[in-house]
């Protein structure tokens, strides 16, 4: 081949595989500056909210906080309470706190005044549905050979869904301790989720950080078992990431295992499936993308309810 | 150029009124013992009046002794006339006499139109008188009928048809069934003067049907296409008010309808998934198609099942001549077809075969790149489709066809791991994979009852198949380890029909071309079967989630009238009742549809249309993409069918120099369009599919303008839509109307072929179209995590920077404030191809090479953002989109070969 002839198709071939990726420009004016309500309670604390100012992604995705908002509890129509607003130390964003810990039973109306308008929502805490204690049995655990240090549990867990629709969100956990220089000792720090696999809820189960989102529409009102798989990755993943933290410092007991069970109010599973599919179409570059239930009047948020089972179970090696 | 545009429609405007005026110019004229011809000789001389009469015309040599002054010619006429039993018309511009005694009598002229090289029928062909140029077209089995009064005219029929030579044959007083055969003059330049009569290009002024568009194979081969791969699909895109999806996806948007409302026939049967490789390529095989036909609006009767648009594609029959043998090589795929005579003149058969062999590169480069001693990998794709035909001519009034058309993708993926350690270890084995296809069968029967009534039965199955699966196998003999585990997953769907049809073709008189017919179609729905499967050696778990088999039946029945009233006004009008039954439910529809065409002159006409059209199937796409995984899925109890009104108007024109414009408006609206709810998936979350989804309504409306040039060294088109398109769910966008995915505010194309000379010819399109709508987010803001936490929280506090006042975490999420709210970039891209032909005495090859989008414009095919700008540690993190381009510069290449 000439030379001439190996440079024109070399170059074509460069021309074929060139970068096809652009960086597109989108010119909107500005955010639409929403009062943001967000809250996700449950009958174990006081109920607390917090309130922030949406605001154009594309200058700088970032939130405002409104902390000079009113904001009022209502119980089925009655005010219950007057929250105050508190910013504790390590906190991202201040809240609003309230001294009323919600109960399955009544409904409660957030409503928020600002300068940028009245936003308000409605939600009430479901019904409990426990797990069958003595069923959270473990049945093996092995090491995952192609990996380093992963460990796979089996578990199987009972739970008695009662009539109706029901939500639920189940997660399995180990803690994680971080080593403390001041005193020479390691300190829990926080759970990590291992990643859960079963093949017992085939058309309801949505995965959320590892954690299983599922509902009740095949098995409504009986005894439903649910086994399969939870592995649990050596070294915090995802979460840890974007840390600046020594990862040395971190560790994390296999041993123990850290049981949820939520149960969803309808708006929690909404806004927690439409999360969780934004979060998995992130990636789909042909997906619509998701838009995140909402369920703020005037305004954008999450406002609802869960109940919470827990187990705690150690493993022997 | 502009200069004769204008005089050219200043010439259509004029000339129809031409005879007409000459009419009524008055005349002093006497006639002193001359026969009646010569009379209407002087006639002709004195007014300049085209007058045109039979030699045997009775009274023609009577003698007239008259005079007339300041007397109008028309009262001459009728004058000189009427004493002989004789009467006249102005038909075509000419004043045509005839035998008023003589007039209900009546002579029938009947028969096929061919190739006279490969012996297959030509669709479409104009036959018409060449006095009076009243005519009618060959029907899409190439069969015409045309009626006349029998005036004792000698008549001459012209068959004319664009690209072959015309055609004349003279008849008389007597009946005639007559196969024609039209020589093709395709490389002979010098001679394009002598074909493709006028007659043909005035055929879209004449013809009251609106909205329509043809493709010939030459036509769709010639527009430059994406890695050479000819494609029908992406072709008719070209066209206005035909819109493609984003590039590398698959379906067409007809007037701002949705891809699922697009009835695609093949030799009359409908297929379901016409695509390959994801929506890259169409599966039909340009080699195998005879003729294309596509109605966007103002439908006739005898189509129904849809309510945006009708793609009406005709196989080739196959050279019932001498065998012929096609291959053509390109950079995706090679193909071959064969066609010949099974028995001489009554029988050929037709055979088409494609294949990718995409895979058989891929294999061996992934198993090389990725294999070693404990991990072996096959990976691959590949695409095949199929198409025969057979027909058997039993008779001169009996013909049978046989249809067959097969496509099928495969994508498959399989991986072996082995590990030992200690002399222990396990064995795990991964099987993928995805497929989808089309199978069609369909039997057809041509009987002539007379030469007026041309009848056709068909019967045909069609089905459409989906899969997909993904299994997995560990077997192990390490002692902590359980000794043999399997999960499988598949998920599979599919539609079936059986059909049997009848369709009459009437042809009275010149005027009329009545058709009437009624179907039965027996669908059977699988919508979306998922298995799961997990055995170990404790226990097994085994979930069916069946969708449950819907059977369903469609009945129709029609009947429509194309009747000329007369040379300057003509109807089409019809009516089709359609009903449907599915789970104990009917749903009944009565679809009137009319079309009235208005001529001023032989080059200018206005036509008008209205259609009402029902449609029973949807179409589940979970994203806005057509995708093989998409589910077709019946009405039921509380899906409803989908109903459209469309009305449209327009101007059609023709200049006399092989210039066609047709410029068209519309307004279309639809009731019961379906779309899946906010984050509902075929996959998952709920069992019953019409939970996931919800009706809502659609309108468009726009205007289409369409310039072809059909004749000379350089033909081509110039294609404009200017167009909107809404859609309004209940439960989607907070109840507020948003813009349709593909509604594009401009759309052009335009394309061309130059023909330099016998060997080279240039081929180059251009194609421009405002940006789609997508939904982008113009607002930040936090969500919290299940325990209430806030996003970014959920394990630690999350680090956070305050800019300004504002707090930026990990947690942000990005809203949008309603569907569709952005636009991308306009898309615009050049493609060009130049082909080289060497004829040979044992046939002919060609090399096809170019360029697709030449100057490499980087056309947004889908956008994402980049994970690399939420990262919070950035000090003014924002959201960055990138565009992802799937065609940007590259080569075409191709190779045919033909003997």
């Amino acid at each position: 081949m000439k030379k001439t002839h190996f440079i024109f198709l070399f170059g074509l071939l460069t021309l074929f595989t060139i970068s096809c990726d652009d960086v597109m420009n989108i010119d909107l004016q500005g955010g639409d500056n929403k009062i943001v309500i967000n809250s996700i309670f449950n009958g174990d604390k006081n109920l607390s909210v917090t309130v922030t100012q949406s605001m154009n992604p594309y200058d700088l995705k970032a939130v405002r906080e409104l902390n000079n908002a009113t904001v009022l509890l209502y119980e089925n129509d009655l005010l219950k309470d007057t929250l105050k607003y508190k910013k504790n130390p390590g906190d991202t964003i201040g809240r609003f706190y309230s001294d009323v810990t919600p109960v399955t039973g009544p409904e409660y109306k957030i409503l928020v005044k600002d300068n940028l308008g009245e936003a308000s929502s409605v939600s009430s805490l479901p019904d409990q549905t426990p797990i069958v204690y003595d069923s959270a049995i473990w049945m093996k655990w092995t090491e995952v050979e192609d990996t380093i240090n992963t460990i796979r549990y089996y578990f199987k867990i009972i739970i008695d869904d009662p009539e109706g629709d029901d939500y639920y969100y189940l997660i399995i956990s180990c803690p994680v301790y971080k080593y403390n220089e001041n005193t020479g000792a390691y300190e829990f720090y926080t759970w990590q989720n291992a990643e859960i696999e079963t093949a017992d809820l085939p058309q309801t189960q949505i995965f959320l950080r590892n954690g299983l989102l599922f509902n009740d529409d095949v098995f409504d009102g009986t005894r439903k078992i649910i086994s399969g798989t939870a592995t649990m990755y050596s070294y915090p993943c995802c979460y840890f990431a974007e840390r600046d933290e020594d990862e040395s410092d971190l560790i994390i007991d296999k041993s123990k295992l850290h049981v949820e069970l939520h149960t969803l109010s309808e708006e929690v599973w909404h806004y927690n499936s439409s999360y969780a599919k934004k979060m998995s179409s992130e990636n789909n570059i042909y997906s619509e993308p998701t838009t995140i239930y909402n369920n703020i009047e005037n305004g954008l948020g999450i406002f609802g309810g869960e109940n919470l089972a827990q187990v705690d179970t150690e493993i022997i090696y | 150029m502009v200069k004769n545009v204008t005089f050219v429609l200043l010439f259509w405007f004029v000339a129809g009124y031409a005879q007409t005026s000459l009419l009524e110019m008055k005349i002093d004229i006497v006639f002193h013992g001359m026969t009646l011809e010569k009379c209407l000789h002087m006639l002709e001389d004195k007014s300049g009046i085209s007058i045109v009469y039979s030699s045997r015309l009775k009274g023609l040599k009577n003698k007239v002794s008259k005079s007339y002054k300041n007397q109008m010619v028309k009262d001459v006429l009728k004058d000189i006339l009427s004493e002989n039993g004789l009467g006249y018309k102005v038909i075509g511009g000419k004043v045509v006499i005839y035998d008023m005694k003589s007039n209900k009598k009546k002579v029938t002229i009947s028969g096929y139109v061919y190739d006279s090289e490969t012996g297959e029928v030509l669709i479409g062909c104009n036959v018409y008188d060449q006095a009076t140029l009243r005519g009618t077209a060959t029907n899409q089995y190439g069969f015409f009928s045309l009626t006349f009064p029998s005036d004792g005219i000698k008549r001459i029929i012209v068959f004319s048809f664009m690209g072959y030579e015309e055609r004349e044959v003279t008849i008389g007083e007597e009946n005639i069934s007559i196969n024609i055969r039209m020589k093709s003059v395709q490389y002979n330049l010098n001679e394009i003067k002598i074909v493709a009569g006028k007659e043909v290009e005035k055929e879209v002024v004449k013809q009251t049907k609106m909205s329509v568009a043809t493709m010939k194979s030459a036509e769709i081969k010639a527009i430059p296409a994406i890695a050479g791969e000819t494609d029908l699909l992406k072709a008719i895109t070209m066209l206005p008010g035909i819109k493609q999806g984003v590039d590398g996806s698959s379906g067409f948007y007809v007037r701002g309808g949705g891809p699922d409302q697009n009835l695609i026939l093949l030799d009359g049967v409908p297929i379901y998934n016409p695509y390959h490789l994801w929506g890259f390529l169409s599966s039909f095989n340009a080699d195998a198609i005879n003729h294309v036909e596509i109605t966007k609006g103002a439908f006739p009767a005898r189509y129904g099942g849809r309510i945006s648009s009708v793609l009406d594609i005709t196989m080739n029959e196959g050279n019932n001549q001498r065998w012929k043998t096609d291959f053509t090589v390109g950079l995706l795929s090679a193909k071959g077809a064969v066609s010949g005579p099974l028995v001489k003149d009554k029988s050929s058969i037709m055979i088409t075969a494609r294949r990718t062999y995409a895979d058989l590169f891929i294999v061996p480069i992934r198993r090389a790149k990725r294999s070693y001693s404990d991990y072996k990998i096959t990976q691959g794709y590949n695409f095949t489709d199929l198409n025969v035909k057979l027909n058997y001519r039993f008779s001169k009034r009996d013909r049978l066809y046989f249809s067959g058309f097969a496509s099928r993708d495969k994508y498959y993926n399989k991986e072996i791991h082995l590990q030992k350690y200690e002399d222990t270890g396990f064995n795990d084995e991964i099987n993928q994979g995805e497929g989808w296809g089309n199978l069609i069968t369909a039997f057809r029967w041509n009987h002539l009852f007379n030469p007026k009534i041309f009848v056709n039965t068909t019967a045909y199955f069609s089905s459409y198949r989906y899969y997909t699966k993904n299994l997995s196998e560990r077997k192990s003999d390490r002692p902590d380890e359980i000794g043999e585990k399997k999960n499988a997953a598949e998920y599979f769907s599919n539609i079936t029909d059986f059909s049997l049809k009848q369709d009459y073709e009437f042809f009275p008189t010149d005027r009329h071309d009545i058709r009437f017919g009624l179907e039965g179609i027996y669908h059977k729905f699988k919508p979306g079967i998922n298995t799961y499967y997990s055995e170990t050696d404790n226990s097994t778990v085994e979930n069916k989630s069946d969708n449950n088999e819907i059977p369903a039946t469609e009945l129709s029945a029609y009947i429509e009238d194309d009747f000329d009233v007369n040379q300057w006004f003509g109807v089409n009008g019809g009516i089709r009742f359609s009903s449907f039954f599915v789970q104990g439910t009917g749903y009944y529809s009565a679809e009137p549809r009319l079309n009235i065409r208005i001529g001023f002159s032989d080059h200018f006409s206005v036509k008008a249309g209205y259609a009402m059209m029902t449609q029973y199937l949807h179409l589940l796409t979970s994203s806005g993409l057509v995708q093989s995984s998409d589910l077709w899925v019946p009405v039921t109890k509380n899906i409803k069918p989908q109903r459209a009104h469309q009305f449209s108007a327009g101007i059609a024109a023709y200049s006399g120099r092989g210039y066609q414009l047709e410029v068209e408006g519309y307004y279309k609206i639809m009731h019961h369009v379906i779309e899946y709810k906010n984050g509902a998936d075929f996959l998952n979350e709920d069992s019953n599919w019409e939970n996931k989804v919800t009706m809502g309504e659609g309108d468009a409306y726009g205007f289409e303008f369409f310039l072809k040039k059909t004749r000379g060294r350089l033909t081509g088109w110039i294609g404009y839509t200017l167009s909107w398109s809404n859609r309004h769910f209940e439960d989607l966008n907070f109840g507020k109307v948003f813009p349709f995915r593909y509604d594009r505010r401009h759309d052009v194309s335009v394309t061309g072929t130059y023909k330099i000379n016998k060997k080279w010819s240039v081929n180059a399109s251009w194609i421009f179209y405002t940006g789609n709508a997508v939904t982008m987010p113009t607002s930040s803001y936090i969500t919290p995590n299940f325990d209430g936490t806030l996003q970014g929280e959920y394990h630690f506090p999350a680090p956070n920077t305050i800019i300004g006042g504002n707090i930026v975490t990990s947690g942000v999420l990005e809203s949008a404030p309603y569907r569709n709210n952005y636009r991308l970039d306009s898309y615009h891209r050049l493609d060009i191809t130049g082909s080289y032909t060497k004829q040979k005495d044992w046939g002919f090859w060609q090399l096809i090479f170019g360029v697709t989008n030449l100057y490499n414009r980087m056309n947004p095919s889908y956008f994402f953002s980049s994970d690399e700008y939420r990262n919070y540690y950035s000090k003014q993190p924002a959201v960055v989109y990138y565009k992802r381009t799937l065609f940007p510069f590259m080569p075409v290449l191709s190779f045919r070969i033909a003997f």
